[in-house]
């Protein structure tokens, strides 16, 4: 990352607070783009340091993101952490120096335990009045002032989330001292006449402060009315779900043949203009055809993730864990898993470190070895390309049919993730209760620059990845495929006769009893490494595949021309379990410490794409001829 | 009325919560006591005033309970954990 | 025949990069380690260094396996020992 690199008397600080406080929020705002991102000594919890300066002295600070803790007693391995890190207990690790703890102003009967637990054990604190503007605009009324007195500690007011907002904090921070490192402190479980104390004195220190909360916005109240009740809840969830693949398959259609005609008309000139031979090869059969293939799927993805960060922000989501609870619990799993799970359907590898808010072993387990079943949006492109090759683009009374079916893999993807989870937690992985106690924040309007900012790390991140890994494995599929060249006289496209070509009619005993030919069993194994990339590899074969001067023809047509239907359909089956990703298999492995778990599911969910895979082409072979 | 449990009450009844059990017999599990602790932690205190405002369909587990100006939602089986004095009849 | 020796260079950037992603993470910080050792020791021009100083910092943040979003880039410390609950 950019900026200056934290000096080393910067003053240490560390930002504490309960889950929805906007901490996040108010890290990233302090810190910008300079944050670096590592692990604990020791475990796998994310640690999430960044640096600072101060407004008028430009003085510097180190900042590190705390995992979100109700309390110092921990019930999940994020809050164990946050809880050994403010006690410098952490191995390599001195206490901060100094605590800011986020509180929400307008949640202040939740928030300011924390605060007094740490006050009360004597830890350097300044506490962030966090959504100040909120509170405002709310009616939240309360005697800042008179607060800072009755705890003893500086509170100022922020607005994580507007420009200037963190501007008090700063000033504050200026005028405080310098402190010396202290000892580790000692610390032991509060009782619950404790608790209630701590409690009590929270109500006191309020009602002298003048805290006032207003009652809910009415309006806000008649949502949760319908988003909670107990039949349009559901309704309106799965309504809210199939709404967004129809729009990611609507909104992308004119985006999508605008980058396609755009890659393709790169792929002419490209052809026309260089003299032929092996570069123009290259480049357009294996640059173009390959990572092109995979830069059409953008706007489908982009659509997609607008969708899944809409809903984050929200404050949708608690809520759709507490409606899912219920089917979750029928497969042993609590409804808390739902969270890790919907961002498994972004992307795998973020959805499986957030399964460490599971507070039960087994349970983690359970939901780190379904996580792969969600159908990932890398999944998309390979979806989307047989979905185009094969199913026409017709409505179905209100519905598109394309986006139906998509909608039916995702489901198909989600039922198998239950399937196995009831299969682990009847076996293997059995476990006691452990509870849902779950907070529902209240609702928000995603702030727009937040989804700006979200949107575009994960398009650079998109583009990145076909920039880079992509566009390597076409370069080196495009010369195995080259090379050795066809022998004179020889029939039949060039590629049959080069390496690739023998290692996909190796492969091809092994597939054809699902179905697949040999270009598909060859681009599953570069498909290995993520799985979009199987897309550009088809790309890259089915264009060197190409006899005479149809080059422009795009893979959607060579595939509807050359496959049959029951192929397609078997390929579908294999992608909604096949666990072609390399980075889903190694996280895996960090977040359990060991190589057995990313094998076992590597195994299991092989083993699974290939009887799917199976019974789908034998059966779609039998009914459609 | 003497208090009963957050767990037999259906939606919209309120009132005031009165004490929170730490029972680990009773409720069968050694796990209840973290989960007494941190209901505790959460704000269910004596006193404290609540309102069961949604329950699933069908069996009415989780259900959804605000208290005080925070929507939680919990499973009957750690509500059974809190006792409560219900308003009205 | 320049045709060949540009296409040549390319492909063989591209095997290189590619071998160096997908090469298990432990493996890939020992050889940019050892790059960088030897890049110093052997005394070489400063660009040399750099380099070998960039790939091996590069190999320090690429510990996770897809390493594109932030959750995943890792400190040097390998985790130990299980995670207790």
């Amino acid at each position: 990352m950019s900026g200056p690199a934290p000096a080393l008397d910067a003053m240490r600080l560390a930002l504490v607070g309960v889950p929805n406080c906007g901490k996040t929020a108010l890290f990233n705002r302090l810190t910008g783009s300079r944050q670096k991102v590592a692990n604990y000594a020791g475990v796998t919890v994310e640690r999430k340091e960044g640096a600072f300066a101060g407004p008028t002295r430009g003085e510097r600070y180190r900042l590190l993101d705390l995992p979100g803790a109700y309390s110092l007693t921990p019930t999940t391995l994020d809050e164990a952490i946050t809880r050994d890190c403010l006690l410098g207990r952490l191995a390599g690790e001195s206490a901060p120096e100094r605590v800011i703890c986020v509180v929400d102003a307008t949640n202040l009967r939740l928030n300011l335990r924390l605060v007094l637990e740490l006050r009360d054990l004597g830890v350097p604190m300044i506490v962030a009045l966090n959504m100040s503007d909120l509170a405002h605009s709310r009616g939240f009324g309360l005697d800042r002032e008179r607060l800072e007195r009755e705890l003893g500690v500086p509170v100022v007011e922020t607005v994580a989330i507007r420009d200037g907002g963190e501007r008090a904090l700063l000033e504050r921070l200026e005028g405080l001292p310098t402190l010396a490192p202290r000892p580790p402190t000692e610390w032991r479980e509060s009782s619950f006449e404790q608790i209630q104390q701590t409690q009590r004195e929270v109500r006191r220190i309020l009602h002298a402060a003048g805290y006032r909360e207003p009652a809910r916005n009415r309006a806000l109240q008649r949502v949760d009315g319908l988003v909670m009740h107990p039949i349009a809840g559901p309704v309106i969830l799965a309504a809210l779900l199939f709404f967004v693949f129809q729009a990611v398959f609507s909104w992308a259609a004119v985006p999508m043949e605008l980058v396609d005609a755009g890659v393709n008309w790169l792929g002419a000139q490209l052809h026309a203009a260089l003299p032929p031979g092996l570069l123009n090869s290259l480049l357009v059969d294996g640059v173009i055809a390959g990572a092109g293939s995979v830069l059409v799927f953008l706007p489908q993805i982009m659509i997609l993730f607008f969708f899944i960060l809409v809903l984050e922000d929200s404050g949708y989501l608690p809520r759709a864990a507490y409606l899912l609870d219920r089917m979750m619990g029928s497969v042993g799993l609590s409804g808390r898993a739902f969270i890790p799970l919907l961002s498994s359907f972004a992307c795998a590898v973020p959805g499986i470190m957030a399964t460490r808010t599971i507070p039960n072993v087994r349970d983690r387990l359970a939901t780190i070895m379904i996580a792969p079943l969600m159908t990932c949006s890398a999944r998309l492109p390979v979806y989307a390309l047989i979905i185009a090759a094969f199913i026409p683009r017709q409505r179905v009374g209100a519905f598109n049919l394309q986006g139906l079916v998509l909608f039916t893999l995702y489901v198909a993807g989600i039922v198998s993730a239950m399937a196995v989870a009831y299969a682990l937690k009847r076996t293997a992985l059995r476990s006691t209760y452990h509870p849902l106690l779950l907070e529902l924040p209240e609702y928000r309007w995603p702030d727009p620059r937040n989804l700006m900012l979200g949107l575009w790390e994960r398009l650079k991140i998109f583009l990145q990845r076909v920039g880079t890994i992509i566009l390597a494995l076409m370069i080196v599929l495009w010369f195995l495929s080259s090379f050795p060249a066809a022998p004179d006289g020889a029939t039949g496209p060039a590629i049959q006769y080069s390496f690739a070509g023998s290692i996909g009619r190796a492969l091809e005993h092994v597939f054809a009893p699902i179905g697949f030919n040999w270009q598909i069993s060859l681009a599953l194994v570069p498909g290995l490494a993520a799985r979009e990339v199987a897309v550009g590899a088809l790309g890259t074969v089915y264009s060197l595949s190409a006899t005479g001067d149809d080059v422009a023809a795009t893979l959607v047509p060579m595939i509807a021309g050359t496959w049959s239907l029951a192929t397609a359909l078997s390929l579908l089956a294999w992608y909604v379990f096949a666990p072609q990703c390399l980075s889903t298999l190694v996280v895996v492995k960090r977040e359990t410490n060991s190589w057995r778990y990313p094998l076992l599911m590597a195994g299991y969910l092989f083993a699974l794409a290939y009887i799917a895979a199976f019974i789908t082409y034998r059966v779609a072979s039998a009914v459609l001829s | 009325m003497p208090p009963v449990s957050l767990s037999t009450l259906r939606k919209g009844a309120r009132g005031t919560v009165a004490d929170v059990r730490d029972d680990a017999q009773t409720l069968g599990d050694e796990a209840q006591s973290t989960v007494s602790r941190r209901l505790l932690e959460l704000g269910f205190i004596p006193g404290e005033a609540f309102e069961v405002i949604a329950e699933i369909w069908p069996g009415g587990d989780p259900m959804a309970v605000r208290l005080g100006n925070t929507l939680f939602a919990l499973r009957r089986r750690e509500a059974g954990a809190v006792l409560v004095s219900v308003e009205g009849g | 025949m320049w045709q060949a020796i540009i296409v040549g260079l390319i492909v063989l950037a591209a095997a290189t990069y590619a071998a160096w992603a997908l090469l298990p993470a432990a493996l890939r910080l020992r050889l940019a380690r050892h790059l960088a050792a030897t890049a110093r020791r052997g005394g070489g021009p400063t660009w040399l260094v750099r380099f070998a100083d960039a790939i091996e910092g590069s190999a320090l943040r690429r510990l996770g396996g897809c390493s594109k979003c932030s959750a995943v880039q890792a400190a040097p410390t390998p985790p130990k020992g299980r995670e207790k609950t």
